[in-house]
């Protein structure tokens, strides 16, 4: 499991995609699960336009079927908590001192960023289309002082109160910076 | 009997009087099993909430088991359990 040492730093955020892009994909497994099941249906309902087969007709409780479908079953079953885990091990830990970004791309594809709160630089919000505009979804751009370094994340809920706190613990971490380190040679 | 490229004839060359069926069940199990292996892995190595992944670990184990279940059953249906193969063995 991830760690963050609770004394030494508060967590203030962990942001991950929006339900709705969770939803979205498990609908798609969802109709890939339906298609064969929907497809023998139509088939054996007598499907429009297609030439009547006389003889056809698949019985959905016979051992062979029931075979064949609990292994698809079994196998799109797998596939929705892969898409879950795609979904929940993708993720931003905000902190007082840092914002860690976990990039889960795929099974054993994994990038993980640190950069620390007083090298934020920039934080931008954008939020585009009608389900991101009307659900308040968008994806957050944070650039940090440095060569071409530019992170961001897609689809995280509510942006802006995310650029908020995250700006908040900026201007505190700057703050305790100037603090610590005294202007020297004035 | 029509065979596909002859692949009746290759699979009893290769499993004996081993029923198709139960090759295919033994397959589909072991595969689902590497899969939930490398799911596991994840959640319990990246995972930062023990709590859901142990929920959701759960719901994944309690439909899968049911879902084999049927598979179990289908197949049993089909054809008798290789474990149940000797009963019917004969000895003179």
């Amino acid at each position: 499991m991830f760690h963050i040492n609770r004394e030494e730093e508060k967590t203030i955020l962990v942001v991950r995609k929006h339900w709705f892009i969770l939803l979205s994909e498990t609908l798609g497994v969802a109709i890939l699960f339906a298609l064969p099941f929907g497809l023998i249906a139509w088939l054996n309902m007598g499907a429009p336009g297609v030439p009547p087969l006389a003889s056809f007709s698949i019985d959905l409780t016979s051992p062979g079927i029931l075979f064949v479908a609990s292994i698809w079953s079994l196998f799109m079953w797998a596939q929705l908590f892969k898409v879950w885990t795609n979904w929940y091990l993708d993720f931003w830990i905000v902190t007082d001192k840092r914002i860690v970004s976990i990039d889960q791309i795929r099974f054993f594809v994994r990038q993980m960023t640190v950069f620390r709160m007083e090298r934020i630089q920039d934080v931008m919000v954008e939020i585009r289309g009608l389900i991101s505009t009307f659900l308040n979804f968008g994806t957050l751009h944070v650039q940090t002082a440095g060569e071409d370094q530019n992170f961001y994340i897609r689809n995280v809920p509510n942006p802006q109160r995310i650029k908020d706190a995250i700006m908040s613990e900026h201007d505190a971490a700057i703050e305790m910076t100037d603090r610590t380190m005294p202007a020297q040679g004035l | 009997m029509f065979e596909p490229f002859n692949l009746a004839t290759l699979f009893s060359n290769i499993f004996g009087s081993f029923p198709f069926i139960w090759v295919v069940f033994l397959a589909v199990l072991a595969v689902y099993l590497m899969y939930s292996l490398v799911l596991g892995y994840h959640w319990f190595r990246y995972g930062l909430n023990p709590l859901t992944v142990f929920v959701m670990m759960g719901i994944y184990a309690g439909v899968s088991l049911l879902l084999l279940g049927v598979t179990y059953e289908a197949a049993s249906a089909i054809s008798t359990p290789p474990s149940e193969i000797s009963n019917y063995v004969s000895y003179k």
